[in-house]
C-alpha cells in the first residue's frame, strides 16, 4: 500500500493527516528538520496528538515518488513556490487535491503596486487548481472545502467537508481517503465554484469579526453578511462559477463557521483591529496566516479592473489597507445609494 | 522578440513534400482497405449497439425510434443530395419493424440484423475516398488557379506563373512551428484544429497544406456539399468524410463518431473544426464542440494499451486564420444577434449552395488587395504538453511524459469514460487558449473594435440601443479615433510582449498609418461598409452589424476597458 501524501504541517495540514491516517499510511512534508524530530520522537504536532500511521519528511521528491495521492495543506502565499519545487517529480499519474483557501496573485513588473489603484485581470488571479496545473503536468485535481475549523476536528467533534473534482475518480478516491465517523464528505462537481466559496467567504469573516468588536450587533452582522454575500456572488462569477456552489456546505456552510467563531483566524484579525491593534501589529503576532486579508486586496484588484458594484468590499479595504477608522467606513457605505433587496435569481 | 517571430514569415521558402510518393500516405492505405474498414466500423457498431440498447427500452424500440427521426427529416427536410433509394430503404424498414413487432413475430435475430443494415447504409454514406490521381490533379488546379484568380483579379492575366506564385504566397502568409508539423505527421497522427470563420477556410486551408508539402488531411464536409457534381467528384475523392447535420439519431452520431476513431487508429491525419461552425459573432472561438475530438483520447489510450512501451501517438496542431473580410459576415452576424436577442432562431442563407457562387467570392476575395495569415500553433500533445521533433510529451521542466500515466489510477491502468471526457474538455479549453495567444491581429481587427467600443460607449454600452441607431447619425472624431488605437495599440504591445497574441507586420508603424490600413483593408468587399472616412476626416459608418463583427474578433483580450 502506498502512502497518501500531505503537504503542509500547519494546524489544517495535520488534521487532515490524522483523518486519513484512520484508513491508510501518511506521508507528511514539513520544511522544517526539527518537525520531522518532533514527529519520531514525541509523536506531536501542532499540540496534536499523531496518529502513528504518519511519518514525516523534508523531501517533496520522497512525496512524489512514494505517493500518487496528494493533499498539498498549504498557504496561498508559498502555494506557487512549493508546487514549483515537487513540479519535476510529478506526472500525470498523481492526484492532488488541495485544501487552501486563497488565490495566487501575479503583479506584472509594469503594473503599479499602489495599494489605492492596483487593478487586477482574471489572468493575473489564479484559484489554487489553475496554479497546480501550471506548475505540473498533473490533471487530475480536486479541493477540499468547509466549516472545517481545525481545532474542533482535532478535538474529534463531528464535521463535514465538500470535496470537489472535475473528476469523479478523483471525488471518490478523495472519499475513501477521508472516510471517518466522525467527517462527513460530501461531492461537487463544480471545482471553480468550491474553491472560490472557500476563499471569498473569507472576506466576510474578517468583517464579521470587526462588528464583534466593535459591539455592532447582530442586526449589522446579519446585514452585512447578507449584502456582502452578493458581492461575492459577482466575482465567482467572474471566474465562470455557476454560483450554486456558494450555497453549499463550502460556501454558506463555511461562511456561518468562520463568521461565528472568534476561532477562525480571519475572525480575529477583524476583531483586534476593532478593538484598536494595527493590522501589522495582529498579522505579525499570529502563528499562520489570515488568507482573508490577502483576499480582500485580490477581490478589490479584480472589483477595480471590472467595475463591479462592491461598496462592502471597497469599505474592507479602506480599512484594512488605506487606514480608514472602521466607524468611518461604516459612514461611508451608509451614504450609498441603497437599491433592490434581490436582484438575481 | 515575437516580433521577429512574427515578421520573417515562411513565406519565401518552398517546402518539398514530407512524403513524396502519395501512395505511402496513410489516407492512401486507409482507401485501398475501404471495405475492411468499413467491415470494421458495421462490426465495432453493431456490438456496441446492440449492447447498448439491451438496457432501457430494448433494440426494437430504439431502432423504430430511429425510423421515426429519419421518416421526420424525409418528410420536412429533403435535399438534392438524398439518395433514390432513400425512402424505399425506410419503407422497408418500417414493413419489418410492424412485422417484428407483432405479439408472437419478435424476432430478435433479424432485428439486430435489420440494425446492422441500417448501420452499414450510414457506413457507406459517411465513409470518403482517396484517389491519388485526382489528388494531384487538384493539387495543381488549386495552385495555379489561385495564382491565376489571384492575379488576374489583381493586376490583369498576363504575367510569369512563377511570379504569380510568390505574389501569391506574399499575400498569403503561413507563420509558426511549420517544420515542427511536417516532422510530426511522419511520426505519429495530426490532428489539425484551425479557426472558422468563412466556408473559404477549407478550401484555402488545402492550399496551405498543399504548400507546406504536408500528406492530404481527411476531414467531415457537410453532405450538401457533395450536391454538385464538380466539387463531390473531387471532394470524395480527397479523403472528405460526408457528415449529415440533419442526422442525430443515436445510430448515425455513434456510427460517426466510430468512423472518425478508426481513422484516427489507422494513423489518418485529421482536420476537426474546433468550434462546429462558422464563428457567429466574428470572434474567435469561445467554446468548442468536443464530439469528434474525444475519440481521439479514446484512441489514444487504445494506442497505449497495444503498445505500452512506445505507443504511436496523436498530436494536435491549432491553426489561427486571419482575414481582413469574410464574405458571409452580415448573415453570421445577424443570426448571432437573433441568438442573443432571444429572437427566433432560422436558419442561415448559406452563401455557398452554389458553385457560381463560390467563384465569385473567389473573385472579390482575391480581387480586393487582401491579405490573409495562416498561423500554426506549436503542436501538442492531447493533453497540451509541448512535444520535441521527435514527438515526445515533455512537461515544463523538460522531463518526458509517459502517455501511460494519464490512463492510471493507484498505479493500475483503468478504462475511465468520464475521465476521458473531462481530459477532451481540457484540450478543448487548451486549444481556445492557443487560438488567442497564436491569433495574428491585423489592423483592420483594431481599426473595427476601436470604432465599435467608441460607438458603444456613447450610448453608454446599450447593444441593442447602439444597433437601433440609423447609422448616418453616427460618427467619431479624428482625434478621438487616433488617441483611442493608441492606447489600445500600446496594450497590444504589451500582450504581444507578454505571448497572449501576434501582431501582423503592417501594425508595427505609426497610428496614423494603422488606421489608414485598417479602414482600406476592413471588410472591403461588402456593399455598404463597415467603416469609412468622411469629408472631414471623421470616422463614419455604413453598416453597423458587420463593424460589430470585425470588432469581436479581438473579444477575450480584456481589451475593453483601454477604450
Amino acid at each position: 500500500m502506498q502512502p497518501i501524501g500531505v503537504i503542509g504541517s500547519g494546524n489544517f495540514g495535520t488534521v487532515i493527516a490524522n483523518l486519513l491516517a484512520e484508513n491508510s499510511d501518511v506521508l507528511i512534508y514539513t520544511r522544517r528538520p526539527e518537525v520531522v524530530e518532533a514527529v519520531r520522537e514525541t509523536g506531536n504536532l501542532n499540540g496534536q496528538k499523531i496518529h502513528p500511521r504518519i511519518q514525516a519528511t523534508t523531501s517533496l521528491q520522497e512525496i512524489a515518488e512514494r505517493c500518487t495521492l496528494i493533499f498539498p495543506m498549504l498557504p496561498s502565499k508559498y502555494f506557487r513556490d512549493n508546487m514549483r519545487q515537487i513540479g519535476p517529480y510529478l506526472t500525470p499519474a498523481h492526484i492532488l487535491i488541495h485544501g487552501t483557501k486563497g488565490l495566487d496573485v501575479e503583479i506584472s513588473s509594469f503594473q503599479s503596486q499602489d495599494e489605492h489603484g492596483l487593478k487586477l485581470g482574471m489572468h493575473q488571479v489564479k484559484r489554487m487548481s489553475q496554479v497546480i496545473a501550471e506548475e505540473s503536468s498533473v490533471l487530475r485535481i480536486g479541493c477540499i472545502s468547509g466549516p472545517n475549523l481545525s481545532g474542533e476536528i482535532s478535538r474529534h467533534l463531528p464535521a463535514g467537508t465538500v470535496i470537489a473534482s472535475h473528476f469523479d475518480e478523483v471525488i471518490a478516491l478523495g472519499q475513501a481517503a477521508l472516510r471517518s465517523e466522525r467527517f462527513m464528505v460530501f461531492e461537487n462537481d463544480d471545482l471553480i465554484g468550491v474553491e472560490l466559496a472557500g476563499v471569498l467567504k473569507n472576506i466576510l469573516a474578517v468583517g464579521s469579526g470587526m462588528i464583534s468588536g466593535l459591539g455592532l450587533g447582530e442586526n449589522a452582522r446579519a446585514l452585512m453578511i447578507t449584502r456582502g454575500w452578493r458581492e461575492l456572488m459577482r466575482i465567482a462569477e467572474l471566474f465562470g462559477s455557476d454560483k450554486s456552489a456558494l450555497m453549499g456546505l463550502a460556501g454558506i456552510g463555511d461562511m456561518i463557521a468562520t463568521c461565528s467563531s472568534p476561532q477562525s483566524r480571519n475572525y480575529s484579525v477583524g476583531y483586534r483591529m476593532a478593538k484598536g491593534e494595527r493590522l501589522s501589529d495582529i498579522i505579525a503576532s499570529m502563528d499562520e496566516v489570515a488568507e482573508g486579508v490577502n483576499t480582500v486586496r485580490t477581490a478589490m484588484g479584480l472589483i477595480r479592473y471590472h467595475g463591479l458594484p462592491s461598496p462592502l468590499i471597497k469599505a474592507f479595504h479602506l480599512v484594512l489597507f488605506e487606514d480608514m477608522p472602521i466607524l468611518e467606513a461604516i459612514k461611508v457605505l451608509i451614504s450609498h445609494k441603497h437599491g433592490a433587496d434581490v436582484d438575481f435569481r | 522578440m515575437p516580433e521577429a517571430e512574427t515578421n520573417p514569415s515562411n513565406s519565401e521558402k518552398t517546402y518539398p513534400p514530407v512524403l513524396p510518393d502519395v501512395r505511402t500516405w496513410p489516407i492512401f492505405q486507409i482507401s485501398q482497405d475501404r471495405e475492411a474498414l468499413i467491415a470494421q466500423i458495421v462490426q465495432r457498431a453493431e456490438g456496441e449497439l446492440v449492447t447498448q440498447f439491451s438496457k432501457g427500452i430494448g433494440l426494437l424500440r430504439n431502432v423504430a425510434e430511429v425510423y421515426y427521426q429519419e421518416r421526420a427529416r424525409l418528410h420536412d427536410n429533403p435535399w438534392k443530395v438524398d439518395p433514390k433509394d432513400d425512402p424505399a430503404f425506410w419503407k422497408r424498414v418500417r414493413n419489418r419493424l410492424q412485422q417484428y413487432a407483432q405479439p408472437g413475430h419478435e424476432d430478435p435475430a433479424a432485428t439486430r440484423a435489420m440494425l446492422r443494415d441500417i448501420i452499414e447504409r450510414y457506413t457507406r454514406e459517411i465513409a470518403g475516398d482517396f484517389n491519388p490521381a485526382t489528388y494531384n490533379f487538384a493539387r495543381k488546379f488549386i495552385n495555379f488557379g489561385f495564382s491565376r484568380l489571384f492575379n488576374a483579379a489583381q493586376e490583369g492575366l498576363f504575367r510569369g506563373f512563377r511570379k504569380q506564385k510568390r505574389h501569391l504566397q506574399e499575400k498569403m502568409q503561413i507563420i509558426g512551428e511549420v517544420d515542427h508539423l511536417r516532422e510530426l505527421t511522419k511520426i505519429g497522427t495530426v490532428i489539425l484544429v484551425p479557426t472558422h470563420f468563412s466556408n473559404l477556410d477549407s478550401i484555402v486551408i488545402g492550399w496551405a497544406i498543399e504548400t507546406l508539402g504536408l500528406p492530404a488531411f481527411t476531414y467531415g464536409a457537410g453532405i450538401n456539399l457533395f450536391g454538385h457534381p464538380v466539387l463531390s467528384y473531387f471532394m470524395s475523392r480527397l479523403g472528405a468524410f460526408r457528415v449529415d447535420r440533419r442526422k442525430k439519431n443515436h445510430v448515425y452520431l455513434s456510427v460517426l463518431k466510430i468512423y472518425a476513431e478508426e481513422v484516427l487508429q489507422r494513423g489518418g491525419h485529421m482536420l476537426f473544426f474546433p468550434g462546429g461552425t462558422r464563428s457567429r459573432s466574428g470572434s474567435l472561438e469561445n467554446r468548442v464542440k468536443l464530439g469528434l475530438m474525444g475519440t481521439a483520447i479514446e484512441t489514444q489510450r487504445r494506442h497505449v494499451v497495444s503498445e505500452p512501451n512506445n505507443p504511436k501517438k496523436i498530436f494536435v496542431v491549432p491553426l489561427i486564420i486571419s482575414y481582413h473580410s469574410v464574405l458571409e459576415a452580415r448573415g453570421l452576424i445577424d443570426e448571432n444577434l437573433k441568438q442573443e436577442g432571444k429572437e427566433r432562431f432560422f436558419l442561415l442563407q448559406d452563401d455557398f449552395s452554389s458553385l457560381r457562387k463560390n467563384i465569385s467570392f473567389a473573385w472579390k476575395f482575391f480581387k480586393s488587395s487582401s491579405e490573409m495569415v495562416f498561423s500554426f500553433g506549436a503542436p501538442m500533445d492531447l493533453f497540451g504538453n509541448q512535444v520535441d521533433l521527435a514527438g515526445k510529451s515533455l512537461d515544463k521542466y523538460g522531463n518526458e511524459i509517459d502517455m501511460r500515466h494519464y490512463f492510471m489510477a493507484n498505479g493500475h491502468e483503468n478504462n475511465d469514460p468520464q475521465r476521458n471526457q473531462e481530459y477532451t474538455r481540457l484540450l478543448g479549453q487548451k486549444i481556445l487558449s492557443h487560438f488567442h495567444t497564436d491569433n495574428v491581429v491585423f489592423s483592420s481587427h483594431l481599426v473595427a473594435f476601436a470604432a465599435w467600443h467608441i460607438l458603444l460607449n456613447q450610448k453608454n454600452g446599450d447593444l441593442y440601443g447602439l444597433l437601433s441607431v440609423p447609422e448616418e447619425d453616427l460618427y467619431i472624431g479624428r482625434e478621438e479615433m487616433l488617441k483611442t488605437v493608441d492606447r489600445l495599440h500600446v496594450r497590444l504591445r504589451e500582450l504581444e510582449r507578454a505571448g497572449r497574441l501576434k501582431m501582423a507586420p503592417h501594425l508595427h508603424t505609426d497610428i496614423r498609418a494603422i488606421i489608414e490600413h485598417g479602414l482600406k483593408n476592413l471588410g472591403v468587399y461588402h456593399i455598404d461598409l463597415p467603416l469609412l472616412r468622411g469629408s472631414k476626416g471623421e470616422i463614419l459608418t455604413q453598416d453597423l452589424r458587420l463593424l460589430l463583427f470585425y470588432a469581436n474578433r479581438l473579444q477575450g483580450y480584456e481589451l475593453e476597458k483601454y477604450v
